[in-house]
C-alpha cells in the first residue's frame, strides 16, 4: 500500500516559478499555457481545431436531446450486442463514458480559466480587438493571454466532487447534480444524486444499468486528475423521481492516505 | 364526414422560406436541446469502439455505422412527423429541402446545401459544412483511406426514407477528414414503395 | 366528453392496439384480444381505408387530403394519419367536434416517447411477410406505453 501513496508537495513555492512550464512534483499542476513557441508551430496546420475547441464561449453549439438519445440507445444496443451478460454491456458502457471522461478534465479547467472579455479573439476574421490576427499563430498567443489566471486543478476529494457535480453536471447536462453527500459509514465514500439523468431518460429498461456510462465519465475524470476511484450506479426510485440515480465514488485507500498528509 | 386539404400547422405553400421559419421555430421553441459536444464526443467513443472490436476492418466498421444509423432512422422518423406534422413530399425536390431545412436543422441544428442534382432529378447531393459529429475529429492514417467517419447519416437518412415510402440508396462521396474540400453525401431515388392494403384488398 | 375506444394501425395494415371502454366486461384490463374487438378493428380499418381512398379520389390533383373526422348517427371517429403509414383513430360520442389535439398527443409524446423511442420495443410489428398485409396479431406490450394511455385517455371516457 504504501508504495501506492501519491505524496503531497511537501514545499509551498507559489508562482516564483512562472517562467518554467511542465509539472514539477515539488510544486503540483500549475499555469501551463500553449503560448510555447514549440506549439504554436506545430498547431498552425490545423488551428482551427484547436483554438476553438479550447474556447468555451466563442461557440454553444447544442443537438437535439432527441438526437443524442437516439445515438444513446445505438451505443447501449451496440454494447449489448457484443457482450455476453449484463456485467459485461456495463463494462463496455463504463469505458465508453471513461473515454469521455478523460478528455474533460482539463478541457473544462481551462476553459473556466478564459476570461471572458477574451472571446472575441475566437470568432473567425474577426480583427476589430485591436490586436491585428494576422495568423492563427497569433490566435494561439491571444488565446493564452486571455488567461489572466489559470485555475487551480483541486487537489481535495470533496473539491474535485465540487467540480464534477458542479461544472461537468452542468456542462454535460445543463444544469448541476441534485445533491452531493458524504457517506456516514465508510470515509472514502461520497454520492452524487441526480433525480432525473437526462441520458437514460427515455430508456425504460432496469436490467441494465445505463447510468454506468456516466459512472465512466465520472471514473475517467477522478483517475486523470489522481483519485483513483470506483464508481458505480445505483437506481433509487422515489414516488416525484422514479428514475432517481445515486452515483457511488469509492476512493481507493492512497487518496485517504494522502489527503490526511495534507491536513 | 369532413376532411380538408391543409390539416395542419404546416407551412400552407410549399415554399423554402415559410419551411425555414416553420423549422426554426421548431428548433427555438419547441426541442429540448443537449451540449453538441457530448453528442461528439460520444459519437467518437462509439466509432473508435468499432474500430477496435473490427480489428481495424474499416469497410466493417461502415457497414457497422451504417446499419446502427438504419435503426435510428426507422425510428427517428416517427419522432419527426410527430413533431412537424409534415405530409409526404410531392417531389424529390420538395424531400430535399425537407431533409435539410428541416430535418437536419430541428435533429442536429445545422442546415445542409443541397446541389449536384442528377440531370434526370432522381438523386442529389447534401453538403455538410458544419458536421456535429465530426467536429474536432482527425483520422488517423490508417482510416483516413476508407473510413467513413459519419457513416451513420447514411443509415439514418436510409431508413427514415423507407418508411416514407422511399426506396433510395445514400453514401458519402466526400469527407473533409479525408482531405477532400467539402463533405459530400448523395442520395439517389430508386422507387417510390407503394403502401401496403389488407390482403384480398387487390 | 365521452371516449368510447382507441386504436392504433400500423403501416402493414394491423391493429397493433385496441383499447375499448364501453365493454363492461374490460373495464380493468389494459388490452383486449377478444374476439369481437379483432372483427371491429377490421370493420373500422375497411371504413377509414375506403372513405380514406375516396377522400383523396375527389381531391383531384391537390395531394393530402387527408381524412379527419366521420360522424355517423351514434358516434364520432377522428383520425390521425402520419406520413409512415400509422393510424390513430378515436371513438367518442358526437358532441366531441375535434379531437386532433388528443390525438396528437398521444402520437407524438405517447407513442413517440415510448415505442419510437424506446429500443426495447418493436417498432415494426410484423415479423415476417406472413404478418403483413393486415395478417398481423402483434400488439404494442409496452408498459409505459399502455400506462400512459390509460392514464391520458381515462379521466376522457366518461
Amino acid at each position: 500500500m504504501s508504495q501506492k501513496i501519491i505524496n503531497p508537495s511537501t514545499s509551498v513555492a507559489p508562482a516564483k516559478h512562472s517562467d518554467s512550464t511542465g509539472y514539477d512534483y515539488t510544486i503540483g499542476p500549475q499555469q501551463t499555457l500553449p503560448n510555447a513557441p514549440s506549439l504554436s508551430k506545430a498547431t498552425t496546420s490545423l488551428p482551427s481545431v484547436y483554438n476553438e475547441s479550447l474556447h468555451a464561449s466563442a461557440r454553444n453549439p447544442q443537438v437535439s436531446l432527441a438526437a443524442y438519445a437516439f445515438l444513446f440507445q445505438e451505443l447501449v444496443t451496440q454494447a449489448r450486442n457484443a457482450s455476453k451478460s449484463v456485467s459485461e454491456i456495463e463494462l463496455r458502457l463504463h469505458r465508453n463514458g471513461y473515454h469521455l471522461g478523460i478528455r474533460l478534465l482539463e478541457l473544462l479547467n481551462f476553459r473556466s480559466s478564459v476570461s471572458p472579455g477574451s472571446k472575441n479573439f475566437f470568432k473567425p476574421g474577426n480583427s476589430s480587438q485591436g490586436v491585428n490576427v494576422a495568423s492563427s499563430a497569433f490566435q494561439e498567443d491571444s488565446l493564452a493571454q486571455g488567461i489572466a489566471n489559470m485555475k487551480r486543478r483541486d487537489l481535495r476529494m470533496v473539491e474535485i466532487l465540487q467540480f464534477i457535480h458542479g461544472t461537468v453536471w452542468s456542462y454535460l447536462f445543463g444544469r448541476v447534480g441534485d445533491d452531493l453527500v458524504k457517506s456516514s459509514e465508510r470515509e472514502n465514500e461520497f454520492m452524487i444524486i441526480d433525480n432525473s439523468p437526462l441520458l437514460t431518460r427515455f430508456i425504460s429498461s432496469t436490467n441494465v444499468q445505463c447510468d454506468f456510462f456516466v459512472c465512466g465519465i465520472i471514473e475517467g475524470i477522478l483517475d486523470s486528475a489522481s483519485f483513483p476511484c470506483n464508481v458505480t450506479a445505483h437506481s433509487v426510485p422515489e414516488q416525484n423521481f422514479d428514475q432517481k440515480v445515486v452515483f457511488v465514488v469509492r476512493f481507493e485507500p492512497q487518496v485517504l492516505e494522502r489527503e490526511a498528509l495534507r491536513s | 364526414m369532413s376532411s380538408s386539404t391543409n390539416n395542419t400547422p404546416v407551412p400552407s405553400t410549399s415554399s423554402k422560406k415559410s419551411l425555414k421559419v416553420f423549422s426554426d421555430d421548431i428548433w427555438k421553441n419547441k426541442t429540448a436541446k443537449i451540449n453538441a459536444e457530448l453528442f461528439t464526443l460520444t459519437y467518437g467513443s462509439i466509432v473508435s469502439q468499432l474500430c477496435t472490436d473490427y480489428e481495424r476492418d474499416f469497410a466493417k466498421v461502415n457497414n457497422q455505422l451504417y446499419s446502427m444509423g438504419y435503426n435510428i432512422g426507422v425510428r427517428l422518423i416517427e419522432d419527426f412527423l410527430a413533431r412537424t406534422a409534415l405530409p409526404r413530399c410531392d417531389s424529390l425536390a420538395r424531400t430535399s429541402e425537407v431533409i435539410t431545412i428541416c430535418a437536419f436543422k430541428v435533429f442536429l441544428n445545422v442546415t445542409p446545401q443541397v446541389g449536384n442534382w442528377s440531370s434526370n432529378k432522381d438523386s442529389f447531393s447534401l453538403f455538410l459544412e458544419e458536421n456535429p459529429l465530426s467536429e474536432f475529429v482527425e483520422l488517423p492514417m490508417d482510416a483516413a483511406k476508407e473510413l467513413w467517419y459519419s457513416n451513420i447519416l447514411c443509415g439514418v437518412l436510409k431508413g427514415a426514407l423507407e418508411m416514407v415510402q422511399m426506396d433510395c440508396d445514400v453514401w458519402f462521396v466526400n469527407d473533409v477528414l479525408k482531405g477532400d474540400q467539402t463533405t459530400e453525401l448523395r442520395i439517389k431515388l430508386n422507387r417510390v414503395l407503394k403502401d401496403e392494403i389488407p390482403a384480398g384488398e387487390d | 366528453m365521452a371516449i368510447y375506444s382507441f386504436w392504433v394501425f400500423d403501416r402493414h395494415c394491423n391493429c397493433i392496439f385496441d383499447r375499448e371502454w364501453t365493454l363492461k366486461s374490460n373495464q380493468s384490463s389494459g388490452t383486449t384480444n377478444s374476439k369481437l374487438n379483432e372483427d371491429t378493428a377490421k370493420l373500422l380499418y375497411g371504413m377509414v381505408y375506403s372513405l380514406r381512398s375516396i377522400s383523396q379520389k375527389l381531391a383531384g390533383n391537390e395531394a393530402h387530403n387527408e381524412i379527419r373526422t366521420i360522424a355517423t348517427g351514434k358516434y364520432r371517429a377522428h383520425i390521425l394519419c402520419t406520413a409512415s403509414g400509422l393510424w390513430f383513430i378515436l371513438l367518442s360520442d358526437l358532441k366531441q367536434e375535434d379531437l386532433s389535439h388528443v390525438l396528437r398527443y398521444l402520437y407524438g409524446e405517447i407513442y413517440v416517447k415510448t415505442v419510437a423511442h424506446n429500443w426495447l420495443s418493436p417498432i415494426d410489428f410484423a415479423e415476417s411477410e406472413a404478418e403483413k398485409r393486415g395478417q398481423g396479431f402483434r400488439k404494442i406490450r409496452n408498459r409505459n406505453f399502455l400506462l400512459r394511455v390509460e392514464q391520458f385517455l381515462g379521466p376522457m371516457v366518461n
